[in-house]
C-alpha cells in the first residue's frame, strides 16, 4: 500500500498566504479605528465603513479556512480508500 | 497634484482590501496617501516630485514587489522602499534589501512598527533630496567659474600655494589671489575647509594632489 499523499502542500502554501491578506488587512483597519476613536472629530461614516471592511474580511478568511479544511480532507480521502479496499 | 510640503506614502497592494486598510492607518499616522492596486498604475500615476517612501507589496501579478524596485531604481528615481510580504522569504528579503529596500516587513504588520519604517523611510527620502540640492547648487555656481577660476580652484585644492599656483600658470600671485578670492566669492565658500568640501561634493579633481584624503592643504 502506498504512504497516502501528504495534504497537497503547494495548494495549502498558496492558502495560508491568501489568509494572510483579511488578517492583514482586518488589523490594519481595527488599528486604523483605534485611532481614529482618539481624534476629537470622530469621523463616524468612515469609522462604519471601517467595520463594514472588518465583517467582509473576516469572511473572506473563513472562506479561506473552509477551503483550506477541504483541501485536506481531499488529500486525506485516497488514504481512506485504500484501507477500506485492503479491509 | 500632492501638496509638494507633506510626505506621502504610495502603498502598491494587488488586494483592495489591504490597499484600502492600510492607506486608512497610515492616513491615521499623519500621512499622504496614494493607493495602487498594481505595480503598472503605480509606474503609471507615480509623481517622483513629492517627498515619501513607496509601501510595496512583493506578491503581484504580472509585474511583482522586486521588478517594480528594478524598473524604478532603472528610471532614475530613488524614492525608497518598504516591502510588505505574506511570507517571511529569506531569498526576496535578502534580495530586495540588497537592492537598497529601506525594510522588509511580514503581513499582517502591527501599526507601530509599520509607522517606525515609515518614519525611517522618509527621513531617507529628505536626506537624499536634501543632498541632491546641495550637488545641484554647488554644480551651478561652479558653472559660473570662468576657465582660469576653474584651473586656479584645482591647483588650491590640491594643495598649491598662491606662488606656486601663479608659477604653474605663468603669471604672478597678485593675479592669482584675485582670481581666488573671485572663485571662493562665487562659490560661497568661506573658507579654505569649506571650499574643499565644496569640491569634493562636486567631483573636482585636484590637479596633481599633493595631499592625501582627510589632510587639508595649508593656504
Amino acid at each position: 500500500m502506498s504512504n497516502p499523499p501528504l495534504v497537497c502542500a503547494s495548494e495549502l502554501v498558496t492558502l495560508l498566504h491568501e489568509l494572510n491578506q483579511p488578517l492583514t488587512a482586518i488589523l490594519s483597519n481595527a488599528q486604523a479605528a483605534q485611532r481614529f476613536l482618539s481624534n476629537t472629530m470622530l469621523d463616524r461614516a468612515e469609522l462604519h465603513d471601517i467595520l463594514a471592511d472588518i465583517v467582509a474580511d473576516d469572511k473572506r478568511a473563513v472562506g479561506i479556512l473552509t477551503r483550506m479544511g477541504q483541501a485536506i480532507k481531499e488529500s486525506q480521502q485516497p488514504a481512506r480508500d485504500n484501507i477500506e479496499e485492503g479491509a | 497634484m500632492i501638496n509638494p510640503q507633506s510626505e506621502t506614502v504610495f502603498i502598491v497592494d494587488d488586494d483592495p482590501d489591504v490597499c484600502r486598510a492600510v492607506g486608512r492607518l497610515v492616513r491615521g499616522a499623519g500621512y499622504e496617501v496614494r493607493e495602487f492596486n498594481s505595480a503598472h498604475d503605480f509606474l503609471e500615476a507615480h509623481e517622483p516630485e513629492p517627498l515619501g517612501c513607496v509601501l510595496l507589496d512583493v506578491t503581484m501579478p504580472d509585474v511583482d514587489g522586486l521588478q517594480l524596485q528594478e524598473s524604478l531604481a532603472a528610471s532614475g528615481c530613488r524614492r525608497p522602499i518598504v516591502f510588505l510580504t505574506a511570507n517571511g522569504d529569506v531569498h526576496n528579503s535578502v534580495r530586495a534589501m540588497k537592492a537598497g529596500a529601506v525594510n522588509f516587513l511580514t503581513k499582517p504588520v502591527d501599526r507601530e512598527v509599520l509607522v517606525a519604517a515609515l518614519a525611517e523611510a522618509l527621513a531617507i527620502d529628505a536626506a537624499g533630496r536634501a543632498e541632491w540640492e546641495t550637488r545641484n547648487t554647488i554644480a551651478s555656481r561652479l558653472a559660473t567659474l570662468t576657465p582660469r577660476e576653474r584651473q586656479v580652484l584645482e591647483k588650491v585644492v590640491a594643495g598649491r600655494l598662491n606662488k606656486q599656483i601663479a608659477a604653474e600658470l605663468g603669471t604672478v600671485e597678485k593675479t592669482i589671489k584675485v582670481h581666488r578670492a573671485r572663485m571662493m566669492q562665487k562659490l560661497h565658500a568661506g573658507s579654505l575647509i569649506q571650499l574643499v568640501e565644496i569640491a569634493q561634493l562636486a567631483g573636482v579633481k585636484s590637479e596633481g594632489a599633493s595631499w592625501t584624503r582627510g589632510q587639508l592643504p595649508c593656504a
